[in-house]
């Protein structure tokens, strides 16, 4: 369990080592949430020291599936937060990716719900970098780069993912 | 947390929007994993392990 007293109240989990990081727990209401950081070379493929360090945060309802109706629960964003130290906590250099859903024009709704979990990393331990992604049929795409700001390839890492949202010139 | 905003006027670049595709296509796949490996005995142990967790408290 996680050792860090800035976050309090929040559900136990299980952690599951891989090549991804998986995290599963279960809220007041019967609800079991999978949390994921997906191993994903690719992200950075061209910088070579940070390409192995690079994963995709995915986070999903398991179980009931196909369950419209989810209760607001308060204490879900915290352990969200819980389980994002934990994992820096044994990836200290990892740089976690994060997309937000655009298919269904809540994706708004969907950055300020990731928004408020990670918005309980107190201090300044963490750096978030929000970027939007617009296609070339103007669809606006969110996406967010957390890492530690002690990570030695901190300015490189800041660097590329800005450098992938700037606007299109020829 | 510090957080910084980067905002874009016009459309990204190319490499911008193929990464964020490939993303989102990822993102697409590993929840259907992840629901894939919610049917599986293996998540049902992991259930039982963290409902005794609980139950021990």
């Amino acid at each position: 369990m996680l050792d860090d007293s800035s976050i309090k109240n929040y559900y136990d989990f299980e952690f599951q080592d891989g090549n991804d990081k998986s995290y599963f727990f279960e809220t007041k209401n019967g609800y079991f949430y999978q949390i994921k950081f997906k191993e994903s070379s690719y992200l950075f493929s061209p910088i070579k020291t940070i390409s192995p360090n690079s994963f995709e945060f995915v986070v999903d309802l398991v179980y009931p599936q196909g369950n419209s109706k989810v209760i607001l629960d308060s204490v879900i964003p915290s352990t969200v937060a819980a389980i994002f130290k934990d994992f820096f906590k044994s990836n200290g250099l990892g740089t976690v990716v994060y997309i937000i859903d655009s298919s269904d024009s809540r994706q708004s709704a969907r950055k300020r719900k990731f928004d408020s979990w990670v918005e309980l990393f107190k201090g300044d331990d963490f750096f978030k970098v929000d970027a939007e992604i617009i296609d070339l049929e103007k669809n606006k795409i969110y996406s967010s780069l957390i890492i530690k700001t002690d990570n030695p390839n901190f300015n490189e890492i800041i660097k590329y993912f800005g450098s992938l949202s700037s606007t299109y010139s020829k | 947390m510090i957080t910084l905003t980067i905002k874009s006027k016009g459309p990204s670049s190319p490499q911008a929007i193929d990464l964020a595709k490939k993303l989102l296509e990822s993102k697409k796949q590993t929840q259907a994993e992840m629901r894939e490996f919610a049917r599986t005995d293996e998540f049902q142990t992991i259930v039982k392990r963290l409902r005794e967790k609980k139950n021990a408290r």
